[in-house]
């Protein structure tokens, strides 16, 4: 049911504790509030707040205080386990996907591994949603070198901002930073971030996280749709607003433009960043929450990345497709959960298995547009030609890498002559082009390895549970 | 104080800039690919006379106002904010970054190592060749063309002796080392038309020079290049080839010092080559061209001489301001 719109005028604003200037402070710190400025985690540390925040049981009135300072709104965000049922989706809803939505945090050793760590140790810095046993979907920003004012590690020696592959492995989830009905903080439960394998494709802010120690098979997860929300549709998003213990706030779907997913009346502060974005009818996940519209005057909209362009770019998540296509036709067909994709489904199960879901599979893995695996045996051999490296467009005397031409003259016609020509001097830099080759090959076949484990776990994961079907109705 | 343009992957800057610390001085280090989205420039100018600026890295403040000396070193390319999405924005922002650093530039009371716009100038081949031969170096016949014909003709006429090609820029996906153009090569000549090439005389060496030259210092070195396997072109066989410092002919180093003056340079690499005949050849001058490689090989203190440079300059700047 829908969430009735509130105005602003009718809001209970509760007393102000912050200073007066805390909303300065705090925007200020988090960038100026453009419409495609990513959402940060606000300067907390300069209000003295941090404490009392983790302090939890203090969390939601100094989370409503630090949203009116920052938005000018009041907050109606409540405690996922407290959660009374009044914003547009039910207890139950929430209580069932909360557990899989987890947030992110800086490591606390950064001070130990880099000598300029920047100022964001142990910074609670966002949120996501598992999507599989191991992996997390969430927003790419969270993996920016730049961005919020805030200052991350350097590379020891250097200059250099850490990449963000290394930004990801400095962080982990937290699972249960929530309080109990009774308001008291429970005892998160930590997640290392293995490894950074989808970042900013195509230019949506998304990413995707492989987590060690399948926090899925605790935790849960959570299906990600294949088709975008309607206009009205009511949405959900739980996550971890200015780094606080979990909470839930929903509102309906304002409009889908481009790339984005729009709805107001959901607020939202830096640290809800990367949450799913869940639809409410379907419970599944409908876009990654990336940006606040919110500024010192209340105005503007908030908005995420929508699922079907997020889709379009990340083999993982198409990859996923036919495990979830496969285990959401068998659980609708035989009316274990909430009959939500009925409508759009219209085959029998076993044909959907047998055919289609199967045909999927096979395409997922075998005639994907997927460059590394479609590289392999053909383009791979002919890319190697093509050196990736960044490009210092300034001769450097004698140390230059130089990359020969192995098959000799190059046959495309077209090419200026100093470059279709090949080169002269003797054996000179082959063996150091040849370790470039060896390790451009082994690194695309170490990827393509481990998509094809992915898959192949994927698969064991479908046989797995269409067996267990089988076993139940047939013995 | 002292400026240095360059990025912190540039061997050549950090070992300057660490020696210069060591000697107690705390040179602003200015990466231009980190302007504007991790760098913050501001430039006020109010009453006449009146100017100051300052730049923003990593949230410290650094007064430009009274930089004496600069050293352009490895300017790159600006990287402006991902937000800008459009491509014309993003060409309009480009081009409004440039006139605003290269306004800044042009306002420090500063020596430059080099004046931005004389390196872009003496970095010219051709350039170097005229002037060069006017001064009266002896320089390689040269033909740059886009013109296949020309490029045949140029060829044939070099006769026996052989044309050695090579290219203006090199990139490290577009490298090529200078080569002896080959009977096979000639089909191609068609190519020059997509780009055009250095095609010159194929000069015999004795051994190759590289001069570094740092101010009123010169630091000549020979490279025994006719040693190595591939005598064309001495960098594909730097570690093989050996390197000895190297003694000029006065009447050379008098008009290599005049090319530097012509030009405007403060620092430059120049190649040469000396014949078997004897006769110094110039082929060019790099105005920021490496040194290192030279330094190693020779223990010739160039880093100290160009940091001697720098600390100087700044100590006459104070002194004059």
């Amino acid at each position: 049911m829908a969430k009735p719109t509130r105005p602003a005028t009718t809001r209970n604003r509760t007393a102000k504790t912050l200073p007066p200037n805390a909303g300065e402070v705090l925007m200020e710190a988090a960038g100026p509030s453009q419409p495609y400025e990513p959402m940060w985690m606000p300067h907390l540390e300069r209000l003295d707040l941090e404490s009392a925040l983790q302090e939890g049981t203090a969390a939601p009135d100094i989370y409503a205080e630090v949203l009116e300072s920052i938005c000018g709104s009041t907050d109606d965000s409540q405690a996922v386990e407290q959660y009374d049922g009044s914003l547009g989706v039910t207890a139950a809803f929430v209580a069932s996907h909360q557990s899989a939505v987890a947030q992110v945090q800086w490591n606390d050793n950064l001070a130990s591994l880099y000598t300029s760590p920047g100022n964001v140790n142990a910074a609670r810095w966002g949120t996501g949603t598992m999507i599989s046993r191991n992996l997390f979907l969430t927003c790419g920003h969270l993996f920016d070198q730049t961005g919020g004012g805030w200052e991350r590690p350097r590379q020891n020696g250097t200059t250099n901002i850490i990449s963000p592959q290394e930004i990801a492995q400095n962080m982990h989830l937290n699972f249960n930073h929530q309080v109990d009905p009774d308001g008291n903080l429970r005892i998160e439960q930590r997640f290392a971030i293995a490894e950074l394998i989808e970042y900013r494709l195509g230019g949506i802010d998304m990413a995707i996280c492989r987590i060690t120690g399948n926090p899925g098979d605790t935790y849960g997860w959570t299906p990600v749709a294949t088709n975008d929300a309607a206009d009205n549709d009511m949405l959900c998003i739980i996550g971890h607003p200015a780094g606080v213990p979990k909470r839930i706030e929903a509102g309906p779907t304002l409009t889908l433009s481009g790339n984005l997913i729009r709805y107001n009346d959901i607020d939202t502060l830096g640290g809800n960043s990367g949450s799913g974005i869940l639809r409410a009818a379907t419970g599944d996940l409908v876009g990654v929450h990336t940006n606040g519209g919110c500024n010192a005057s209340g105005t503007g909209s908030n908005f995420g990345q929508r699922i079907s362009s997020v889709r379009a770019v990340s083999p993982t998540l198409q990859a996923l497709d036919t495990s979830t296509a496969i285990i959401r036709d068998i659980a609708t067909d035989f009316g274990r959960d909430v009959a939500t994709t009925t409508a759009t489904r219209d085959k029998p199960v076993i044909s959907d298995i047998a055919t289609s879901a199967v045909r999927d599979v096979l395409a997922t893995t075998s005639t994907r547009d997927k460059p590394v695996l479609s590289d392999i045996g053909t383009g791979v051999r002919r890319d190697l030609l093509v050196p990736t490296k960044p490009v210092d467009d300034v001769k450097h005397a004698g140390l230059d890498k130089q990359f020969d031409n192995p098959i000799g003259f190059d046959p495309v016609r077209g090419r200026p002559f100093v470059l279709s020509t090949p080169h002269h001097a003797p054996g000179v830099g082959r063996q150091e082009t040849q370790a470039v080759e060896y390790e451009e090959v082994l690194g695309q076949l170490g990827a393509a390895i481990m998509e094809q484990q992915r898959a192949l776990e994927l698969l064991a994961e479908q046989y797995q549970a269409v067996a267990a079907e089988y076993q139940e109705l047939f013995g | 104080m002292i400026l240095l343009v360059t990025h912190g992957l540039d061997e050549h800057g950090l070992e300057v800039l660490t020696r210069l610390r060591r000697r107690d001085t705390d040179p602003v280090v200015l990466d231009t690919a980190r302007f504007p989205v991790e760098m913050a420039i501001t430039v006020e100018s109010s009453d006449p006379g009146a100017w100051n600026g300052n730049v923003v890295v990593e949230g410290v403040e650094r007064d430009v106002t009274d930089i004496r000396v600069a050293w352009w070193r490895r300017p790159l390319p600006f990287v402006l904010h991902d937000d800008i999405r459009d491509e014309e924005d993003r060409a309009f922002a480009y081009g409004e970054c440039h006139a605003a650093i290269t306004g800044l530039w042009s306002c420090l009371d500063a020596l430059w190592i080099n004046d931005p716009g004389r390196d872009e100038v003496a970095a010219r081949k051709m350039y170097q060749l005229k002037v060069a031969s006017r001064i009266g170096l002896r320089t390689p016949r040269t033909c740059i063309t886009t013109d296949p014909l020309a490029a045949a003709r140029f060829a044939a006429d070099e006769g026996p002796t052989g044309t050695i090609y090579k290219s203006f820029s090199a990139t490290e996906k577009a490298w090529r080392e200078t080569r002896v153009l080959r009977p096979e090569e000639r089909d191609l000549l068609d190519n020059v038309r997509f780009a055009p090439v250095i095609f010159q005389e194929h000069v015999p060496a004795a051994v190759d020079l590289r001069i570094t030259v740092v101010g009123d210092r010169m630091f000549p070195a020979e490279i025994a290049s006719q040693e190595t396997a591939y005598p064309h072109d001495f960098r594909m066989m730097m570690n093989d080839a050996p390197i000895r410092p190297h003694v000029l002919p006065a009447p050379v180093e008098r008009q290599l010092r005049e090319l530097m003056s012509w030009f405007g340079l403060v620092y430059g690499a120049i190649d040469m080559r000396l014949t078997p005949d004897g006769d110094y050849v110039f082929l060019e001058v790099n105005p920021a061209g490496q040194w290192l490689f030279i330094e190693q090989r020779t223990e010739q203190p160039i880093t100290e001489a160009l940091c001697d440079l720098l600390i100087d300059a700044d100590g006459a700047g104070i002194r004059a301001g």
